[in-house]
């Protein structure tokens, strides 16, 4: 609890009549880095969870890191591949960076690749994180609300839609206008009805066509020019890409584009990550809300009983396939889908005493079988 | 509102009841024209003398109109108007006329003129209500000029068509931007100066129509001395 400690320590310098007053904002979003706020929803009609916004957007933030990987990667395999076609590096000091850590320009080696395309990938999220995270605190002092972490989001999505050759200001000036006029014009977080990271990204396609467009800016390598598959099709025909690209070539993303959008196979992978959680986090409430709504649910049954169209309503209305999805997945665990508290234990039991007559109520299936469907629930005394 | 003063008629259209950025009338022709100061000011010169000799002619007349017809008769001046200026710009400026080509003719619809005539001129003395066409032309002309800077300042690198910042295509360092030439950026640039008004009149931000309710409160102290 040591960490507990000294934020709790800080706090009263930042709280109201404090020395750092203004910057309430900074230590409220490291104090939530560590520790989960210590607001709770208290009116009716929530899903209660341990989790926050600030976990969601961390959890989803860390979905993109297959294609941020693959993306620096790929990035350096396209650059090396045309640097050992005999065109010449960009210079400076990325070369230097890769000269030093990687020592060669091998398209064949993944660390060489890796390295070129993070001293290119780095700097833009660097840059992203720093200019919108300003405005981002900016916003949050000057209108006394907390930071939203929906930026670790939008900065990585941005610069993951950017091209490897992108200038750092523009960086600068897209994620600026993306989390301004995208964002916070509209008051923040929540009221935005735009992706900011999409808005800067348009930003700079209308504003600045020639560095983020075209056939020269996907691969780092100075003075190369190659069309990116689209544009290969569009003027070629899907016979002339067949002979730039395989499909699987596509798939895993060993081709020109943005840093982050080539490979199909690492978005599926953060995707599958993203639905994990959110699959995780659904299953959960929908059993708990099952559980909640199982007393409602028994109070109708009789209306139920006579109307069969309103019983399927509410089969396609509960979300009952996420039930059936969670026995799936858990196999079935009596009491743990719904509360185990005192009121709702007897419930629990009242409802029992109508299983007699179901066919689940054979020898070897688990008592409460159906507890937590709402479905089968009422039609149980009419079978 | 016999007690207007002339100071109050034509400045207060400017700033602190702009036309375009409080009323949000006339927004069209503040998008498509906006691409150059030089545009910009022929513009906002057409519409001041629309404007203000719409509301001479109406308050002169404004007794002797019909009122089930008015619009009518408020339409025909401000049209017969818009002609004039439009034969006077063609005579006189036909390169700029070229440029403006519709939009000219489109004062006709432009909301500001017929909200004036109709708001103000049909109840106040000609030379109030020519004043406040004034007014009222002079705040359209403030934004387009002000919008027109910034667009073909950042746009083209230059005001007036006079080279500012010297661009990249002329062996300068300054990259233009691109969206600055597209109308819709004027709808950007307009709102960031209503933003920066409203920071300086905070009178003028309309009332919050409605609060979210906090439904918790945070608990830390309670929990911590439990």
């Amino acid at each position: 609890m040591g960490i507990r400690n000294t934020l709790d320590k800080l706090e009263p310098h930042f709280e109201k009549g404090g020395k750092y007053e203004k910057f309430y904002a900074l230590y409220e979003a490291v104090d939530t880095i560590f520790y989960s706020p210590p607001s709770v929803t208290k009116s009716m009609t929530h899903v209660r969870d341990g989790i926050d916004l600030k976990r969601i957007m961390i959890t989803v933030w860390m979905c993109t890191f297959p294609a941020m990987f693959f993306g620096m990667y790929n990035a350096g395999y396209q650059a090396n591949m045309a640097i050992a076609d005999g065109f010449q590096a960009m210079g400076g000091w990325r070369e230097a960076i890769t000269m030093a850590l990687a020592g060669s320009h091998d398209p064949g080696s993944i660390w060489a690749n890796f390295v070129l395309g993070a001293t290119f990938f780095l700097p833009v999220y660097f840059v992203t994180f720093v200019v919108g995270g300003f405005w981002e605190v900016l916003f949050a002092v000057k209108r006394g609300h907390e930071v939203n972490e929906g930026f670790f989001v939008t900065s990585v999505l941005f610069a993951l839609t950017l091209p490897a050759t992108i200038p750092l200001w523009q960086v600068a000036l897209g994620i600026s206008f993306g989390v301004v006029i995208g964002k916070e014009i509209f008051g923040g977080t929540g009221k935005n009805f735009l992706n900011p990271a999409l808005t800067g990204r348009a930003f700079l396609y209308f504003a600045y066509p020639a560095q983020i467009s075209g056939d020269s800016v996907w691969v780092p390598a100075d003075g190369y020019t190659g069309a990116t598959a689209l544009s290969n099709a569009a003027l070629n025909g899907m016979d002339g890409l067949h002979q730039q690209y395989s499909w699987m070539d596509a798939f895993f993303g060993f081709i020109m584009g943005s840093m982050g959008e080539t490979s199909t196979l690492a978005i599926l992978l953060g995707g599958g990550g993203a639905a994990a959680d959110a699959y995780r986090f659904l299953a959960h409430h929908a059993g708990r809300a099952a559980g909640h709504g199982r007393d409602r649910v028994a109070v109708q049954r009789h209306r139920l009983r006579q109307q069969s169209d309103v019983r399927d309503a509410v089969v396609l209305a509960s979300g009952a396939g996420w039930l059936r999805l969670r026995y799936g997945v858990h196999g079935h665990r009596p009491g743990v889908g719904f509360h185990d508290q005192p009121g709702q234990a007897d419930l629990r039991r009242t409802d029992r005493r109508d299983d007699g007559a179901h066919p689940c109520r054979q020898p070897g299936v688990p008592r409460g079988h159906h507890a937590g469907d709402p479905v089968r629930q009422p039609v149980r005394a009419a079978h | 509102m016999a007690k207007d003063s002339v100071r109050d008629v034509v400045l207060s259209p400017v700033f602190k009841n702009n036309p375009i950025a409080l009323q949000v009338l006339g927004i069209c022709s503040a998008l498509a024209v906006t691409n150059s100061m030089s545009v910009s000011l022929v513009m906002g010169l057409a519409v001041i003398a629309v404007t203000a000799f719409s509301n001479l002619f109406v308050s002169l007349i404004r007794s002797h109109i019909p009122s089930s017809i008015r619009i009518i008769v408020q339409m025909t001046i401000i049209a017969s108007l818009v002609i004039v200026v439009d034969q006077v710009l063609r005579a006189y400026a036909y390169d700029m006329s070229k440029q403006l080509s519709v939009f000219v003719g489109l004062i006709i619809t432009n909301c500001i003129v017929m909200g004036r005539a109709e708001a103000y001129a049909m109840q106040n003395g000609p030379v109030m209500s020519f004043l406040d066409g004034v007014g009222n032309g002079l705040g359209y002309a403030v934004i387009l000029l002000i919008v027109g800077f910034v667009r073909e300042l950042l746009g083209s690198g230059s005001v007036f068509g006079l080279t500012v910042l010297p661009t990249v295509q002329n062996g300068g360092w300054y990259v233009p931007n691109g969206l600055m030439l597209l109308p819709p950026s004027a709808f950007f640039v307009i709102g960031l100066f209503i933003w920066v008004l409203r920071w300086f009149n905070p009178e003028q931000v309309e009332k919050t129509e409605y609060r979210i309710v906090a439904n918790s409160k945070a608990k830390i102290k309670e929990t911590a001395n439990v």
